[in-house]
């Protein structure tokens, strides 16, 4: 159990830079994800506070002890690799057993321990398999029994669903929460899936670029976006141009642009004048279509042209416009099905929430 | 007074002097030979060795010096001959006391100073060889290792020999006599007799042949050995020692190649297709004649008995010379330069190697020829019950031996390449020009390999 | 799905009539050409096996002969003569060449494979200055005839080149010789052969595919290069072990050329220069010679079975997946 704080971490391969300056602090006992595209530098973070690569500058701290130039075994780590890292030469006990054999744990703790761990892990009574015999998320959930056997500080996941098909990854990550709120160990799962880092982690480190764009609660992220990018990247989310027209506590009125349309948005955390142009975030499952007569009780009442709309499983994605600005919506509920058999011109739609990001 | 005086100091100096130039005469009169350790390098194996180490031993044990002899097989001949002459280029520190070796081998050995003249030790006073001990030698093989042209050093010396003999099978003779194939009685003695033979027992074949093989009268290999044998039987020579030049295109040579290109031209000789293939079908009733070495006597007598075991002899090469004229070959012992210790230490093992009831033991194990003459006492015994050893070693005294220079593999190498042409008509020239062309080639050899090795 | 429906009935088409197959584009083998060509095939697989069984079973037979009856060559002994084998072994001398061999071919392979086995790893996970230029300059030994190495692999074994350490003082019941040469001694026989490149190529490229995540893992738990080597690498590694240990086995086992030259003494030499004795310039002991070949290969043939055994059973149990 402990916290970790990294603070200016720069890494360089060559002439490219990984991470530019990355300040980060995880809180103890959470489960934080941390999540961006590919080559955003969230593995290289990773490794660095795992001891597998060395910055070029900055401080990592576990718990209260600086550890940036420290090797991965002093750290008291667990680490769970993308490819399931079991040996394949040993049963499961031994894999399980070596890690506790060689940080000098006694001799007859350790088939207890063993026992224990598989327990958690709902890997019980399997101490003879071997690699050969498992499937994919049993190895896996091996390597995590054998991270989490010498009760380490912290747990390190990179990844660790991306070689699994896809029905697998649901369970094998509820059961990681599950883990991870029994044991209580601070746990740190790199992700490029937002909707695995929205459903398993307590605390979101959401990075691009070998930049940190933003960190909080996952839903702090998702309902308040602070930028364009951390906008973007979660959900599908519309982006319309406007300014700033009033100030209007407990919200901001804004005026869209090109067209003669205000709307009401959330405050933003950063603050705002009169006259700034801004983005208006509407998440496509923020938008509701409501019928006309009811337009009165809902805020942000616009009259939208459908353009498109089609069937994607869950819900009903349709094109639309807004004056002249694109609009997607995601339509859900048993509702949904009538737009496709109707296909109307226009509907009047809700945008229930809006939110804010700089333009520039 | 003083003419006394000055007749003493004549005297003293005349004897000093004397002494001297009879020590300058015999430069191993001082040389104690006591504990040397002889390093000897051989070929031998099986029972040869056996029977080697056991004269070893016996030296080891009764030597009045102290001189022990440790014998080592190291390989082949050619084995030897490579380690010899890379330990020579690069600096000979490190050779053996006693090795054998072919006589041009010791020929190479010696432009590279690499062996001693063993003139020194044969006719030392102190250690060599007495004149009625040296009468006793067989003079072929006793001459044999004295190279006139380095100005008649004496490289080696013979512990052994053997020669090249004619196989033949008696039954089928008999046979053919029998049908009035053939006019004579036994082995033939002349080349015209074996033409007769050979063609006779090609057209009929041997009663009791064990093989489905057609008969044929004499299978020929075409090694260089076979080639100086027939030279020598038709009176011919391959080398001219006071001109130091080869003769492969001689008369002789060129009488004897026609000879056998005309036995190839009838049908009446064959090739040999694989290793030791005259033999096989030599036991097999298959061949009338082959020639080889008498050392493989022995492999004859089990390859019969257990082929077609009919009656068979070994004779002379059929000559047109009045005597037979056999082709005598074999390694001798040359003795490297190492110190005069070794070396004399080395010699002493080699006078007792060749002593006369040695050598008797020796012949018996090793099948290969004494080289004394009073050996034979002790072998008369065997001489019963082996006649076809003793028809050999009578005709011993009738012997010519191969040239002793150095150089001298390569052109083995290529008269056996030209003598396969030859009777395989790949090569349809005239027998003189193609021999003449040999000449050359060997004469070339010759001159190259008389250079010093670095 | 409109997909799914289509594949089915394609595949139903291709297996019936003929005709549906030509439309297909694939032409249907009749029956006759079928079986005439499986016949075919296993007829020629089988005449080439005999062939290149011919050999030895003529060794077989010869072996149990009379040397009269290898002369005349009979097709098989009229009375299988077993104390061939024996006389084989006593006029060989083979009980010390037969332990001279074992020994050689023991230290052999143990130094052969301490130093394949550090070096490969170090090739393949060691990142150090200049690793691969050595690699490669090792590689293109591989292309050296062995001919050509010869002459100065003797020169620096006979220690004409530098002196070389002095073993015979360090250990004495494996050296005859004092002085700083290594003629006549064990380790003229061992040494040369322990720096393979084969062998380490071999072993390079087997860990080289060994995935990352498994040493990082292991350095997670306090494993260093050793260890991870040792307990986790070598395990995993026993099939290209066990071919470079057989090859390395095949190759001491049979030499003769170089240990004939680096011995003067029949002290250390080994079983491929006592067969040599069977032959001289009258003529080979050929029943002799074969019953030695026999016993000298014997030993390699027991191993081989045994590694084949392990070889398969080393394979199936690595099979790393993903």
């Amino acid at each position: 159990m402990a916290v970790v704080r990294v603070e200016s971490l720069v890494k360089r391969y060559g002439a490219v830079t990984a991470l530019k300056g990355v300040d980060v602090f995880i809180p103890n006992g959470s489960l934080t994800a941390i999540l961006g595209p590919s080559g955003c530098g969230k593995t290289t973070l990773l490794r660095c506070i795992a001891g597998l690569l060395l910055p070029d500058e900055g401080r990592i701290y576990i718990g209260s002890q600086e550890v940036t130039r420290v090797e991965p075994f002093h750290r008291n780590l667990g680490m769970v690799f993308q490819r399931p890292s079991m040996f394949p030469h040993m049963t499961v006990y031994e894999n399980i057993a070596w890690g506790l054999r060689l940080r000098r744990w006694q001799k007859h703790e350790i088939p207890r321990r063993v026992r224990e761990i598989l327990e958690l892990v709902r890997l019980k009574g399997m101490e003879d398999r071997r690699y050969n015999q498992l499937s994919g998320g049993q190895a896996q959930r091996v390597v995590i029994a054998r991270a989490l056997a010498p009760k380490p500080d912290l747990l390190l996941l990179d990844e660790p669903l991306s070689a699994l098909d896809a029905k697998l990854r649901a369970e094998l990550l509820a059961e990681i929460v599950d883990i991870q709120r029994e044991t209580g160990c601070t746990t740190l799962l790199v992700t490029h899936d937002q909707s695995e880092a929205l459903t398993a982690a307590d605390n979101l480190i959401l990075m691009n670029e070998g930049e940190i764009v933003q960190q909080g609660a996952p839903l702090d992220i998702y309902r308040r976006p602070q930028s364009v990018f951390s906008a973007n990247f979660i959900g599908t989310n519309n982006m319309l141009p406007c300014t700033v027209a009033r100030l209007d506590a407990p919200g901001v009125v804004l005026k869209l642009e090109d067209a003669p349309l205000e709307l009401v948005a959330d405050l933003p955390a950063f603050p705002v004048e009169i006259g700034q142009p801004v983005w208006a975030c509407v998440r496509a499952d923020d938008i509701d279509v409501i019928p006309q007569e009811t337009a009165p009780h809902y805020r942000n009442v616009v009259k939208i042209c459908v353009e498109r709309a089609a069937l994607t499983g869950g819900f009903v994605s349709v094109e639309a416009r807004l004056e002249a600005h694109p609009l997607r919506i995601h339509v859900s509920g048993s509702a949904r099905f009538a737009l496709l058999e109707q296909s109307p011109a226009f509907l009047t739609v809700s945008l229930a929430h809006v939110t804010l990001v700089p333009r520039d | 007074m003083l003419k006394r005086l000055s007749l003493v100091l004549l005297v003293l100096s005349v004897l000093s002097l004397a002494s001297s130039v009879m020590a300058q005469d015999d430069p191993y009169a001082n040389v104690d030979p006591t504990g040397q350790r002889v390093v000897f390098w051989h070929q031998h194996s099986g029972a040869r060795e056996q029977e080697l180490l056991k004269i070893v031993e016996e030296f080891n044990a009764t030597n009045e010096y102290g001189i022990t002899v440790e014998a080592i097989n190291q390989g082949s001949y050619n084995d030897i001959y490579n380690r010899i002459t890379t330990n020579l280029a690069s600096g000979g520190a490190d050779l053996p006391q006693l090795t054998v070796a072919y006589g041009n081998q010791a020929a190479t050995y010696w432009l590279n100073d690499g062996v001693i003249d063993m003139n020194l030790l044969v006719n030392s006073p102190t250690w060599g060889l007495s004149a009625e001990e040296i009468a006793d030698f067989f003079p072929a093989f006793y001459n044999a290792d004295v190279f006139p042209q380095f100005g008649n050093v004496r490289l080696g010396f013979p512990p052994n020999r053997s020669m090249e003999v004619m196989y033949y099978n008696a039954d089928w003779l008999a046979e053919l006599r029998a049908a009035g194939a053939i006019s004579f009685d036994g082995p033939p003695t002349t080349p015209e007799q074996f033409r007769e033979a050979a063609c006779a027992a090609t057209a009929n074949g041997f009663s009791g042949a064990t093989s489905d093989v057609a008969p044929i009268g004499y299978q020929l290999s075409t090694d260089a050995s076979r080639f100086a044998s027939w030279t020598f039987a038709f009176g011919g020579d391959i080398f001219d020692y006071e001109a130091n030049q080869y003769t492969l295109n001689s008369e002789g040579a060129v009488a004897a190649v026609t000879f056998l290109k005309g036995l190839f031209e009838d049908g009446c000789a064959g090739e040999i297709f694989e290793r030791f293939g005259d033999q096989t079908n030599f036991a097999n009733g298959v061949t009338l004649f082959t020639v080889g070495s008498s050392s493989g006597l022995p492999f004859y007598r089990s390859a019969v008995e257990s082929g077609a075991n009919f009656n068979w002899g070994v004779d002379a090469i059929p000559h047109t010379t009045p005597e037979p004229v056999q082709n005598l070959y074999g390694a001798s012992v040359s003795i490297p330069r190492t110190t005069p210790e070794g070396e004399l230490a080395a010699w002493l093992f080699v006078k007792y190697y060749t002593e006369a009831s040695v050598q008797a033991e020796w012949a018996l194990a090793s099948n290969y020829f004494p080289v004394r003459a009073s050996s034979a006492e002790s072998l008369s015994d065997y001489f019963e019950t082996d006649p076809i050893y003793r028809t050999a070693f009578e005709l011993l005294p009738f012997t010519k031996a191969e040239p002793s220079v150095p150089g001298y593999d390569p052109v083995r190498q290529e008269i056996s390449r030209v003598l396969t042409s030859i009777i395989t008509f790949s090569d349809t020239r005239e027998v003189s020009e193609i021999l003449n062309e040999l000449n050359e080639f060997a004469n070339a050899e010759l001159a190259d390999a008389s250079l010093p090795l670095n | 799905m409109a997909n799914d429906s289509l594949i089915p009935s394609r595949a139903v088409s291709m297996a019936s009539t003929p005709d549906a197959g030509k439309a297909a584009g694939i032409r249907e083998l009749p029956t006759w050409w079928r079986i005439g060509r499986r016949v075919l095939l296993y007829g020629i697989l089988t005449f080439w096996a005999v062939i290149a069984m011919i050999p030895f079973l003529w060794m077989i037979t010869n072996s149990l002969m009379t040397l009269g009856e290898t002369q005349v060559r009979r097709i098989v002994p009229a009375v299988p003569q077993w104390q061939n084998f024996a006389t084989a072994w006593e006029q060989a001398q083979f009980s010390v060449f037969f332990m001279n061999s074992v020994i050689i071919t023991a230290v052999t392979i143990a130094g052969l494979l301490i130093v394949s086995i550090t070096s490969a790893y170090a090739f393949a996970r060691i990142p150090f200055v200049g690793r691969n230029t050595v690699f490669t300059l090792l590689l293109i030994t591989l292309m050296i005839p062995e001919a050509v190495t010869l002459i100065p692999n003797y020169l620096v074994v006979s220690g004409q080149i530098f002196p070389l350490p002095n073993t015979a003082e360090q250990f004495p019941f494996i050296s005859f010789q004092l002085g700083n040469s290594w003629i006549d001694t064990l380790p003229a026989l061992t040494v040369p052969f322990m720096g393979s490149a084969f062998s380490i190529f071999l072993l390079r490229q087997f860990f080289a595919q060994i995935p990352n995540e498994l040493y990082e893992a292991a350095r997670i738990d306090g494993a260093g290069h050793l260890r991870f080597l040792l307990q986790i690498v070598l395990p995993i590694s026993r099939a290209p072990i066990f071919t470079v240990s057989l090859l390395t086995f095949i190759g001491s086992w049979n030499a003769f050329l170089w240990p004939l030259i680096v011995t003067n003494d029949n002290r250390w030499r080994p079983i491929a220069v006592g067969l040599y004795r069977f032959s001289d310039e009258a003529g080979t002991q050929t029943h002799l010679l074969m019953a030695g070949a026999l016993i000298t290969i014997l030993p390699i043939l027991i191993l081989y079975f045994i590694t084949q055994k392990s070889f398969t059973e080393g394979i199936a149990t690595t099979g790393l997946k993903g």
